[in-house]
């Protein structure tokens, strides 16, 4: 900024003796000289305006420890521990933390704008904690899935306390709903590429919370979103939240999942209605299996023709006749993750 | 003995499509690190490209707004009639409460010698309307202007004003120098009169 204001003043020099030019696009041109500063006899010496500097960047970079102990407990207690007190108390922390201490701002959802603004103008710089904020809960659920969906996001925190009693959906309108995150995150990188606007913060329903303030709309719509999280299992985690489909394409990838064991499974059913977002799918009879080298013909055809079997296409892979959890992927359930019939636990 | 996994054509395509995205995310993550800053960034308002148009007082998230005027001693003239203090048109040229331009009077007026008075902002009253910047700019010397104070400003990602600012007068400055004073000032080159950036279009 301070570079570009020198070159500009070193340019306009010349400009101050065509008067009437200048003073006609802008009046104060001239104002510093419309007034001599006084020469004080009684010793007077002017003031220095007292301007606070902002928070220190030491306190920035604590934000991302923070955010990295965070994701790993929530790795380590996902993984190694499951339990839900350990969870709730982890999501309280972060809700404090991150929501209501640090404001909600600037958040790894947000972060998705700056990255992108970075990326298209070419005059604009990035700070390094917030290609931490972006890039540190993606690389964990490259590794070990959402986990920083489960318990670190303040947003997620938020619907996840007031989530009393959730209904199951219809399975097409959890899929129908799950396609507006895609679009969400389209315009909303388009906006901040033209460097329009930052619609993901500006449309945040619950950093009017965390900041005690806001228009009285988004407190409003952040008040029904809060509403329906009550019975709706983290309505906006699934049906708005444009960083989940980033975290959604990472996770598929993830190494260390979590997953149910095929083999263990003794078909209690308990199970089945109790994850609050749809994730467990119900028992579906095993299909018939090609053999395996057909398939492998099926695939190479696929990759140059996709639509060309359309017949197969809904098909489950073997297997999926136990249940299977994907905490990666609310909406499409877990058929990728499926073992081969009798196989077991999933080897990889 | 494991076999190998089985896996059908939907969710192999799935994957790789997954996959490519995935690696889009990262790229798009890398390629940001090119322009990459150590430093911290906060919001600031140039005083050049204001036009005092109110809404800093409004459009903050905070209520009253992170906006606060500050004065540059530098550059003040220390004028007897301050039309950033009284009101142009007031009905009579007194100090009284009507008469002011400041609708908090936040504004103190000090007498330093012969016709010489120092004006100071109290930042606790000031609301950021704007309202004396447009009487010192358009009659005095400019030496008021908004600031954004960040003691006060939560730093959004977005700052609120900054999208409804008709000067486009908001960008993000390093937080080692966070200020845009006109002259002198903790931010500002201490002592160098800047000219309008804006004259040289
Ligand atoms: S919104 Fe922009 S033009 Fe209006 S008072 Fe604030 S800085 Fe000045
Ligand atoms: S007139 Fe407005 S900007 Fe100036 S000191 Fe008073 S409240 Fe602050
Ligand atoms: S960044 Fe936010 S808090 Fe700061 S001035 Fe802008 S709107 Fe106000």
């Amino acid at each position: 900024m301070t570079e570009e204001r020198e070159i500009t003043e070193k340019n306009n020099q010349p400009l101050d003796t065509r008067g009437g030019l200048v003073t006609a696009s802008a009046p104060w041109a001239f104002l510093q000289e419309r007034f001599p500063r006084p020469d004080f006899e009684s010793g007077y010496a002017p003031p220095e305006a007292a301007l606070p500097a902002p928070r220190g960047l030491a306190l920035e970079y604590l934000d991302v420890v923070v955010l990295m102990a965070a994701l790993s407990l929530a790795a380590f207690l996902a993984l190694k521990r499951p339990s839900r007190r350990s969870f709730f108390l982890l999501t309280l922390f972060s809700l404090l933390y991150l929501g209501f201490w640090r404001e909600g701002c600037v958040c790894p959802v947000g972060s998705i704008q700056n990255i992108t603004l970075v990326l298209f103008d070419s005059g604009s710089v990035i700070p390094l904690t917030v290609i931490a904020f972006f890039m540190l809960p993606l690389l964990f659920a490259l590794w070990f899935g959402r986990v920083f969906c489960s318990s670190v996001c303040p947003l997620g925190a938020a619907q996840e306390l007031v989530m009393i009693r959730p209904f199951n959906l219809p399975a097409g309108v959890i899929h129908f709903l799950g396609l507006l995150p895609y679009v969400y995150l389209g315009v909303a990188v388009l906006a901040a590429a033209i460097g329009a606007d930052f619609l993901i913060c500006r449309y945040d329903p619950f950093v009017g919370f965390f900041r005690m303030g806001a228009t009285l709309e988004m407190l409003i719509f952040g008040g029904f979103i809060l509403a329906l999280g009550t019975v709706v299992g983290r309505p906006y985690c699934r049906f708005l939240c444009p960083y989940g489909v980033l975290l959604k394409w990472m996770s598929s990838l993830s190494k260390y999942h979590l997953t149910t064991t095929p083999s263990a499974c003794v078909r209690c059913r308990l199970c089945e209605n109790s994850c609050p977002f749809g994730c467990l799918l119900k028992p579906a009879p095993e299909r018939d299996s090609e053999p395996r080298s057909l398939r492998i013909r099926r695939l190479a055809l696929a990759g140059v023709h996709p639509f060309s079997h359309r017949g197969g296409s809904r098909s489950r892979p073997p297997g999926s006749h136990s249940l299977i959890e994907d905490s990666s992927d609310g909406q499409s359930g877990g058929t990728r993750r499926a073992g081969a019939p009798g196989n077991g636990p999933r080897r990889d | 003995m494991v076999e190998r996994e089985s896996i059908d054509r939907r969710s192999f395509l799935q994957t790789g499509l997954k996959g490519a995205a995935a690696l889009a995310v990262t790229a798009a993550g890398a390629g940001a690190a090119f322009r990459l800053s150590t430093d911290d960034r906060v919001w600031q308002i140039d005083p050049w490209k204001c036009v005092q148009c109110g809404r800093c007082e409004t459009e903050c998230v905070l209520t009253p707004s992170a906006v606060d005027c500050v004065h540059a001693y530098d550059r003040c003239g220390y004028c007897n009639l301050c039309f950033g203090y009284v009101h142009p048109n007031a009905l009579e040229q007194t100090t009284a409460a009507e008469n002011q331009v400041c609708p908090t009077a936040a504004i103190r007026r000090t007498w330093i010698e012969g016709p010489y008075y120092e004006y100071t902002i109290d930042e606790t009253l000031c609301i950021g309307c704007g309202k004396c910047v447009k009487g010192c700019v358009t009659f005095g010397n400019g030496s008021l202007c908004l600031q954004i104070r960040h003691d006060r400003c939560v730093h959004c990602n977005i700052c609120a004003i900054a999208r409804s600012c008709p000067g486009r007068a908001f960008s993000r400055v390093p937080a080692r120098r966070p200020y845009l004073l006109k002259t002198g000032g903790g931010g500002g080159d201490h002592g160098r009169r800047w000219r309008n950036p804006s004259a040289s279009s």
